[in-house]
């Protein structure tokens, strides 16, 4: 109704028009703005692959070092425990968003491990195996490394230590 | 009647075939940047690599244990460790 006055008793009508046009575009293109800020704010950082890493490290500073494999867990070649309790790691009231799986292989055997620890929410072992080919956002982030360590005998060790972090809530976007 | 209001409007077509291409680019270009800020959104993902570049991906602290050990054993087999912590870190 409005439009049509304009077009009937306005002599300058595609004048009016084009500023109608015009406050249209600037909500097209304000609203364009706005769905890439929220569009790409919205979305979280995914930091879990360092999560996994710094746990990676704090899990080998327990178990080795200065190159020596802790006493508490292979003494004499004798396994003394198979549990991190000491190792003083804190995961506050999120445990279950964690896994960790430590094996000691002997160096002259590869094939068969010397000794396994497994902690944190056990099931995220098989979602690392699933992510060996192809990793998937909404599964928990897996890394695994490996190093070399001596006992209190010398005999050489590499551990290998995979990690896992779930926490998809506060890293991946639903 | 009708050709009249046609012929006193002339200026108006004209003005509206200019915004009509106009109109179609911003949005296109409204859905291309929107599609962008999506993509870019799904790379945002941090690891050590990315905060340090000059950092190498394999954990800094691994290393340093493994050549430890190295000194400790007094290279014995470090030739062959190596190689298999490189295949296991890929």
């Amino acid at each position: 109704m409005v439009t049509n006055k304009i077009f009937l008793n306005k002599r300058g009508g595609g004048e009016e028009i084009i500023s109608l046009y015009l406050i249209a575009m600037i909500f097209v293109v304000a609203g364009g703005l706005a769905g890439m800020v929220f569009i790409f704010a919205g979305s979280p950082y995914d930091v879990r692959e360092i999560e996994a890493t710094l746990l990676i490290d704090k899990i080998a500073d327990c178990v080795s070092y200065g190159g020596k494999i802790n006493e508490s867990f292979i003494l004499n070649k004798e396994i003394q425990k198979t549990n991190l309790d000491n190792c003083h790691l804190n995961f506050g009231d999120e445990e279950e968003e964690f896994f960790y799986k430590i094996i000691f292989y002997e160096v002259g055997d590869l094939e068969n491990s010397f000794m396994e620890i497994r902690g944190g929410n056990l099931n995220f072992e098989s979602s690392c195996e699933v992510q060996d080919e192809n990793e998937f956002s909404i599964l928990p982030k897996c890394v695994e490394k490996s190093f070399y360590s001596l006992d209190n005998l010398d005999n050489q060790y590499i551990i290998k230590i995979l990690t896992a972090v779930r926490k998809i809530e506060k890293n991946v976007k639903k | 009647m009708l050709r009249n209001s046609l012929l006193n409007k002339k200026a108006s077509i004209g003005e509206t075939l200019t915004w009509i291409p106009a109109t179609l680019i911003i949005v296109a270009a409204m859905i291309i940047f929107l599609i962008l800020a999506g993509l870019l959104a799904k790379m945002k993902i941090i690891n050590m690599h990315s905060i340090q570049s000059d950092v190498e991906e394999d954990s800094p602290v691994l290393k340093m244990k493994t050549s430890l050990a190295h000194i400790s054993a007094e290279n014995k087999n470090r030739e062959i460790i190596d190689e298999v912590l490189e295949n296991e870190n890929g």
